[in-house]
């Protein structure tokens, strides 16, 4: 294979970023990604098929811990932006404030992300819903209206489209553009190691055979990214894995609620960052694997109720960290998590927020989704049913994984304020790892100004 | 400033003898700017037993008082006879019984006996006083309860005032009775109880245990600050049926109310035992969280045996975040918190200095 | 391998008989050709650990099928091997949810 002037390892929304920039710039760009490419649509959103041919492990992975947390990551052209919601949110002041505090940051204020926030919108036009808001997210939005807490139905990349939103996924925006821009995509090839030597890279091992490039960018999500590093002799210690724990209900009304194609698009953040509640996809797969968590109660299920169901969610910020390792003689590397008393105490809360407001908003039965959980159909039921939730008994999950390659110029830190890998002359690292926590919103697009940010500085050379 | 309706000629209190109870009725007796509308009319005041006559009276000598239970519908009928028109303020409830039993008869039995009663006697209004522990513990230190939560009762004592608040809620019927709930956090402020008498004490000694870094954080409420709130909920148009956290200004974190009280004994001629620990809380004694968590696990086990240890139970809370967002109470209510921690706990402990109420040693050697 | 993959087979029948009863067999059996194909599908570590599992619960439901395999996975004291049926039924159940239940 020939040389290249940059490899990026991972074709999602930080790879794409990164491709793009590099292209336009006029670079010879490679972007290696493990996944196939599927064309948007041609899967139907969430179903087991898309599992199958767009996530990691088919999305069997889980952070090992007490309790456990299912994960999902994608594993195609695109990255998560082909499967996932497609909700966007701007990062707070505070956030970015506190990023740069802990983690001694450089140039991470809104100021400075703000640019790159507007050219990340533009490109994938963001924005909000015309029109009425569908029925599952109508529950959340009456419910909360009826407390009194404060919800939006979250602006989306996407543009109408015939039946549902088109999300401008990468394969669509950013990706199109680094291909137009002349850069190559290999699909279906994974990289093995990077070929380190002498605190500089010299390219990407694929298959046993080396790529080499004058740099490399690695892109490959906050499990995948730091678990490479670790395989080509990158001292990573893996720590520092955030995630959002979420705990779901399902919900039933008297009436039609269920689209299976999409999910509830509103978000109420009465509560926010610590904890937001929302809606998740409910095909009736989903529906059965959410009730299955209970025990032995899918069996007395009506077949048609799932037009009347939906599953909706309580999502944290977390003071439990988590840690990848990889493991020789593994392909895949070990993720554990480690959930404080406090984010159990937290989950609990928030499960009860969330019956209570599916209450307010006219549900007739909620079936949380842990083991053994009973059925609650009052309020008096909800402080019984969110006490029950032990670790023992938890069934939690977590999209949005950060934080193991935390930016910044903290002593110890294996990247700098930009993404540079500090030993390695001419390696970055541009996805979802760098960012130092779950951030308490969908992370796409802060990420990807983030990413935005920082090959501008690559571009400049002064990284 | 919402609409108030007319003051009621006659109010009817129970609890009457309690720390709030004593407190409105000195209100009553001498109002002041920061308690609000408080009812200037007759009052009439349900004492739980004869051994609080005196201090009722001594808050405010007009009172016609009456002794007996409030879950006996005898002694309620006598209290509501010719209420009808008259604002109820039930007060009346056990916070620390011997045994587990008493909160349900009490709490939720009373309340239910008042509410019946005072349906009959064709009582106008009726502001229930019910208490944080229906809501149980924030999850966090930023967290704050809503003027909307679920109810997640705070063991036996908990489980009682949301039963009470429910059925008071419930209750609620436009033009026959309508009913109004105040929820206050801890109390502190004058007419205060051994037990806060206790809490002086133990910070004077710098004996109050500090769960961890003392950045849990607790509303509390001056007595004072809660009558406004309990006024304003007896005369505000268009309340019925709903529920309002009555707490001072903003929550404050443990240490600073240790802290607190502190620096006022110390101001107040009182000696006070000095840490010379660094970091450490005047006033107070740093001890693992794990205590707290350990004596709340006794504690449950006790009450799941229908027994009931105050010290236990205090100590199981002290690592607990509990502290409400009184915004709703201020936009619905009008409600302007008027007094706060420091002036506040410099009330009560005069209060107790002028009532010979020993705290801990004086400064200057007098007793 | 083979054994492996019929036992799993047999758990994701048993669980899908009880799940969805009314359902024909032919598509619990399809379901259940798809449970053994996400099973090779997990991370290493998990399925590793998943391989153990079953061959602790293959111990447990000796000769029963059915119901009674079912009850007593679900009653076994072994460590892994109520965590086996439960990935093994949701699994089924996804798959024939997604295949026949909509």
């Amino acid at each position: 294979m020939s040389s290249y002037d940059v490899v990026v390892v991972g074709s999602g929304p930080g790879g794409s970023v990164t491709a793009r920039e590099c292209a336009r710039a006029g670079l010879r760009v490679l972007v290696v990604e493990e996944g196939e490419r599927v064309e948007p649509g041609a899967v139907p959103a969430y179903s087991l098929e898309q599992m199958r041919r767009q996530y990691r492990n088919q999305g069997l992975t889980v952070a090992l811990g007490r309790p456990p947390i299912a994960y999902t990551e994608a594993a195609c052209a695109g990255g998560g932006s082909e499967v996932n919601s497609g909700l966007y949110h701007r990062p707070s002041a505070e956030l970015l404030d506190a990023w740069s505090r802990e983690h001694a940051v450089e140039a991470l204020t809104l100021p400075d992300v703000e640019p790159w926030l507007g050219t990340v919108e533009d490109r994938l036009q963001v924005q909000g819903r015309a029109g009425e808001l569908p029925p599952a997210s109508a529950a959340l939005a009456r419910g909360a209206e009826r407390l009194g807490w404060a919800g939006l139905d979250v602006p989306r990349w996407a543009v109408p489209g015939p039946g549902h939103p088109e999300k401008q996924t990468m394969t669509r925006t950013y990706l199109a553009d680094a291909l137009e821009a002349g850069a190559e995509l290999a699909c279906g090839s994974r990289v093995d190691r990077l070929d380190v030597h002498d605190g500089r890279v010299r390219g990407v091992v694929v298959a046993g055979r080396t790529v080499t490039s004058e740099r490399v960018v690695v892109a490959a999500g906050a499990v995948q990214s730091p678990a490479l590093l670790q395989r080509s002799g990158v001292p990573v210690s893996g720590r520092g894995l955030a995630v959002h724990p979420t705990v779901k209900v399902v919900a039933e009304f008297a009436e039609d609620v269920n689209d299976p194609a999409d999910l509830a698009t509103y978000q109420v953040k009465e509560f926010a960052p610590a904890l937001t509640l929302g809606g998740s996809a409910s095909r009736p797969s989903l529906i059965a694997l959410a009730l299955s968590e209970r025990g032995w109660s899918v069996a007395g299920e009506p077949r048609e109720a799932w037009r009347r169901q939906q599953v909706y969610y309580a999502a944290i910020r977390s003071r439990g960290r988590g840690r990848v390792r990889s493991v020789p003689g593994f392909r895949d590397p070990v993720v554990t998590y480690r959930l404080t008393r406090e984010d159990l105490a937290l989950l609990r809360s928030g499960l009860a927020r969330l019956m209570h407001l599916l209450l307010a908003a006219g549900a007739t039965r909620l079936l949380p989704s842990y083991a053994g959980a009973m059925t609650v159909t009052t309020n008096a039921d909800v402080a019984p049913a969110a006490a029950a939730m032990t670790r023992s008994r938890a069934a939690l999950m977590s999209v949005h994984l950060t934080g193991t390659l935390p930016l910044g110029e903290r002593r110890g830190g294996v990247v700098d304020s930009w993404g540079r890998v500090r030993d390695v002359t001419n390696l970055w690292v541009n996805d979802a790892s760098l960012l130092p926590d779950a951030p308490g919103i969908n992370p796409q697009g802060t990420l990807m100004a983030i990413a935005h940010r920082n090959v501008d500085r690559l571009l400049r050379g002064d990284g | 400033m919402p609409d108030l309706g007319e003051p009621a000629a006659l109010t009817v209190l129970t609890g009457a003898g309690g720390w709030f109870g004593r407190a409105w009725l000195r209100a009553h007796a001498a109002p002041q700017h920061r308690h609000g509308p408080v009812p200037t009319g007759r009052v009439r005041a349900l004492a739980g037993s004869p051994g609080e006559v005196t201090g009722i009276l001594e808050a405010c000598p007009g009172a016609e008082v009456h002794v007996g239970d409030v879950v006996d519908p005898e002694v309620l009928q006598t209290l509501f006879a010719g209420a009808e028109g008259a604002v109820v303020v039930h007060a009346a409830g056990v916070i620390h019984p011997r045994r587990v039993d008493e909160f349900a008869r009490v709490n939720v039995g009373g309340t239910r006996a008042v509410l019946e009663q005072a349906r009959s006697a064709g009582v106008r209004r009726l502001v229930h006083v019910s208490s944080n522990s229906a809501f149980g513990v924030n999850p966090t230190p930023t967290d704050r309860f809503r003027h909307e939560e679920p109810f997640r009762p705070y063991l036996g004592y908990g489980a009682s005032k949301a039963a009470a608040e429910a059925e008071v809620r419930a209750a609620h019927d436009p033009g026959t009775l309508e009913t109004v709930v105040v929820r206050p956090p801890w109390f502190y402020g004058p007419w205060q109880p051994v037990r806060q008498t206790t809490f002086f004490t133990m910070v004077a000694a710098g004996r109050f245990p500090v769960m961890g870094s003392g950045a849990q954080q607790r509303s509390m409420v001056h007595v004072d600050n809660l009558v406004q709130g309990a006024a304003l909920a007896a005369r505000v148009s268009d309340v019925g049926g709903d529920a309002f956290w009555v707490a001072d200004a903003r929550p404050y974190p443990m240490a600073e109310i240790v802290r607190t009280v502190a620096e006022v004994l110390a101001d107040e001629g009182y000696l006070v035992a000095r840490s010379r620990l660094p970091g450490a809380v005047p006033g107070g004694r740093r001890v693992p969280a794990l205590v707290a968590r350990g004596a709340e696990r006794l504690d449950r086990l006790l009450q799941s045996r229908g027994r009931y240890q105050q010290e236990l139970h205090v100590l199981g809370e002290m690592d607990k975040t509990i502290a409400c967002d009184i915004a709703y109470t201020r936009e619905r209510l009008g409600y302007e918190p008027e007094v706060e921690l420091r002036e506040g706990m410099r009330e009560a402990v005069r209060w107790c200095r002028q009532r010979g109420i020993a705290l801990a040693p004086r400064a200057d050697g007098a007793r | 391998m083979r054994s492996g993959a019929t036992f799993a087979e047999r758990v994701a029948l048993a669980c899908l008989a009880r799940d969805v009863p009314e359902s024909s067999l032919e598509s619990r059996r399809r379901a259940a050709e798809e449970v053994v194909q996400s099973l090779t599908a997990l991370p290493d570590s998990t399925r590793a650990g998943v391989g153990v599992a079953g061959v602790l619960a293959r111990g447990v439901v000796g000769r029963s099928s059915g119901d009674r395999l079912v009850s007593r996975l679900d009653a076994a004291p072994l460590p892994g091997v109520g965590e086996y049926l439960k990935l093994v039924r949701s699994l089924a159940l996804v798959a024939w949810f997604e295949d026949a239940g909509s």
